[in-house]
């Protein structure tokens, strides 16, 4: 009885808490601008402007060439490109291409499936027969998501990656706004001031960014 | 809140009745549905697209071309729109369920659902 009494309470908070959620959702989308709260004062992230996504493909520009020049005393090269670290992967018998491929494998294989289920779908299927491509669709994800997140770690490192990071906190750093005297100012006067701003400050501003910036601007 | 969430929750909101007759209606009477009418951001873009998607799927079964039983799950969504797209292009598709072109050359098609990708923030997520 208790335990009954416990889980519905646990149901309804968890509507309440998708209800005040999915309201929050929504507010994301009336703008592009997003404003939030942290320690009881106001901020807003907005999209970043023509003129800032130019100046931060400029920098990305340097600072890739920079990172493909720069070289240790000894002549070799400081940091790998992504094609660097897949070989050197290779030789301490890490097959990144035979992940890919496998990826790739995977991907198809979900396809066809997903085109079975739609033709399932639309041919009135048992719900019996809808639920076994159901669950293979959805063990198909999970395995991909798995090896993603294999290569991802593999290639965190890589110059890619790293540009790809550089650019997003970059652009971030530049379009979050604090309310002052009811002024909107920037957040940071610069880049390395955001560097080491408080970490769970920038989570949050993160998660705000990424609902803004698309992924055409970081690339 | 993190990402994933926020794009179930959109997802859901696309699809509910509410944002499905306002989406209807302002297309008939030309009204906005977000404030800005340029620069519009990442989640927008993808509310404008769930909300035509969520209209197409509603159509089909309003016309009786698939149960409503799609609306009982996304993996049936993605896949009946997935199918529909791409049932007048099987000669597109080879053996293994790649897309390829007219000189069956491979395709890198990049998204075929609505599947959203991680992103990187200062201290990568990692799934447990």
């Amino acid at each position: 009885m208790e335990e009954e009494r416990k889980e519905k309470i646990e149901e309804i908070n968890e509507k309440v808490n998708e209800v005040m959620d999915m309201n929050l959702v929504e507010s994301y989308i009336k703008d592009n601008i997003i404003p939030f709260s942290y320690e009881d004062k106001q901020y807003r992230v907005r999209r970043p402007s023509l003129k800032e996504r130019n100046v931060v493909n400029e920098l990305r520009i340097k600072k890739q060439v920079g990172m493909l020049k720069a070289k240790n005393k000894d002549g070799s090269f400081v940091y790998s490109s992504e094609e660097d670290l897949i070989k050197l992967y290779k030789e301490r018998g890490v097959d990144l291409n035979e992940l890919q491929s496998k990826m790739v494998s995977l991907q198809n294989k979900r396809n066809q499936t997903m085109l079975k289920l739609g033709k399932a779908l639309k041919d009135k299927a048992s719900e019996g027969d809808l639920k076994v491509y159901r669950d293979e669709i959805d063990n198909l994800k999970e395995e991909l998501q798995v090896l993603n997140i294999e290569k991802t770690t593999y290639l965190e490192f890589s110059i890619e990656q790293q540009m790809f990071i550089f650019v997003y906190s970059y652009l971030t750093s530049m379009i979050t706004e604090k309310k002052e005297d009811d002024k909107w100012v920037s957040m940071w006067k610069s880049y390395d001031e955001y560097l080491i701003a408080d970490e769970k400050f920038i989570n949050i501003v993160s998660f705000h960014a990424a609902l803004i910036i698309s992924n055409n601007s970081l690339t | 809140m993190n990402l994933d969430r926020a794009y179930i929750l959109l997802r859901k909101l696309a699809k509910s009745e509410y944002h499905q007759s306002i989406y209807s209606k302002c297309k008939e009477l030309n009204f906005k549905l977000v404030k800005n009418d340029i620069d519009f951001t990442e989640l927008q873009i993808d509310y404008f697209n769930l909300l035509s998607f969520y209209s197409s799927l509603s159509t089909d079964i309003y016309l009786g071309d698939v149960d409503k039983i799609v609306l009982t799950d996304f993996i049936y969504e993605d896949a009946y729109m997935y199918y529909k797209t791409n049932k007048d292009n099987k000669d597109n598709i080879n053996s293994s369920g790649q897309e390829i072109n007219m000189n069956n050359k491979i395709l890198n098609k990049k998204k075929d659902t609505y599947q959203k990708s991680q992103w990187v923030f200062k201290t990568p997520k990692r799934v447990k």
